[in-house]
């Protein structure tokens, strides 16, 4: 019994040398690619200008500043009615140049790219910043929260990533996603009309920020 | 009855399986990776509704397998890729012929040589495209290759 124990033993010990024997592994470090942000509100650029990303074309800065406005009729002044806003700039998609937005219309796209879980935080954030009031210059302001807008997309249901709201306080939040998501909306804006203020051009600048983890 | 069937139960047990082919790995320490740093890239640069975001990457290998322990012998040789925690791997490559072109996953073996061995090492080059999810994929990350070998019985 003995014997045979030694010669299985015997065997076995062959075989982990066998297995040893000039073992090795080439390998290879891989680094995942980086990060990236993309918001685009209004009027965007691509780097070969009437090509969308479908067609191998990509983004580029633009420091346009959309405008979004309406004239008040002076016997409708303060009347409590909304008014539709109009706005200007591109109404299509930069993903494959899809009519998306209509005429007077604000497009706004936006997505973040990660590869990692990031932590548990995937989670980008688009936030509107204002100064104050809308103001004529002369002293007289109307609140900022007399615009809101809705949110829609030709072609979409009736989710919106970029949802109806309106100007509350400066720095909300007006839309959250996850990352690696293509996320945008056609947002059409109203004045409220809630209150008589003196006649004059009332304006001010809307900055929209996009922070990812 | 009942005890015959138990018995019959035990020698069928006994029976020895069908022999499977016993495998080796190879001495593969003279490969050399030519760009070992990849860095993946994302296929689109955007993600799509529906759509994996996918990272791609590639590099290039001189394998250099060590196989005269077996020269003489017919004998199938295997690509193997260890298991990644994270994100799932797909390796594909393209060869100069010595050894076949294939693709495997991670946690995967698949068949580069079936044949004679008639030379003790084997030499090809390996144009590998590495690709992965990339909402899985960690910053960095290592890729583990290895060879292992199934001679015939003399």
């Amino acid at each position: 019994m003995n014997r045979i124990s030694k010669t299985t033993g015997g065997l076995l010990l062959l075989a982990g040398l066998l297995a040893c024997q000039g073992a090795a592994a080439y390998q290879a470090n891989i680094s995942a690619d980086t990060r990236a942000l993309y918001l685009r509100v209004g009027t965007g650029s691509m780097n070969f200008e009437g090509f969308s990303y479908n067609q191998g074309a990509r983004p580029i800065n633009n420091p346009t500043v959309q405008t979004v406005s309406v004239n008040v009729p002076a016997a409708q002044v303060g009347n409590g009615t909304d008014l539709q806003m109009t706005g200007n700039g591109d109404l299509v998609s930069h993903l494959d140049n899809y009519l998306f937005c209509n005429p007077g219309q604000i497009y706004i796209g936006a997505f973040f790219r990660r590869p990692t879980n990031g932590g548990g935080n995937n989670t980008a954030t688009v936030t509107v910043n204002w100064p104050g009031d809308l103001d004529n210059g002369a002293g007289d302001t109307i609140p900022m929260s007399q615009i809101r807008w809705t949110s829609s997309g030709n072609g979409d249901g009736a989710f919106q990533p970029f949802q109806t709201d309106s100007f509350r306080s400066s720095g909300q939040p007006i839309a959250t996603f996850g990352r690696n998501q293509w996320n945008e909306s056609c947002l059409t804006f109203f004045y409220g009309n809630d209150q008589v203020v003196a006649a004059g051009t009332y304006s001010q600048v809307v900055t929209y920020t996009l922070s990812a983890p | 009855m009942t005890r015959l069937l138990a018995l019959a139960a035990l020698l069928f047990a006994l029976l020895p399986a069908p022999a499977a082919a016993q495998a080796y790995p190879v001495d593969d320490s003279a490969s050399q990776v030519l760009d070992g740093n990849v860095r993946m890239r994302w296929d689109d640069p955007v993600p799509r509704p529906g759509a994996t975001s996918t990272m791609t990457g590639r590099m290039t290998v001189i394998v250099r397998l060590d196989v005269s322990p077996w020269l003489g012998r017919n004998a199938r040789i295997y690509k193997k890729l260890a298991p990644q925690a994270q994100a799932p791997v797909l390796a594909q490559w393209t060869t100069r012929g010595v050894l076949q072109p294939g693709q495997l996953r991670d946690g995967e073996r698949t068949l580069v040589y079936a044949g004679p061995i008639m030379t003790a090492m084997l030499e090809d080059t390996f144009h590998v495209t590495l690709q992965a999810d990339g909402d899985r994929l960690p910053d960095h990350s290592r890729l583990e290759f290895t060879f292992e070998i199934e001679p015939e019985s003399p």
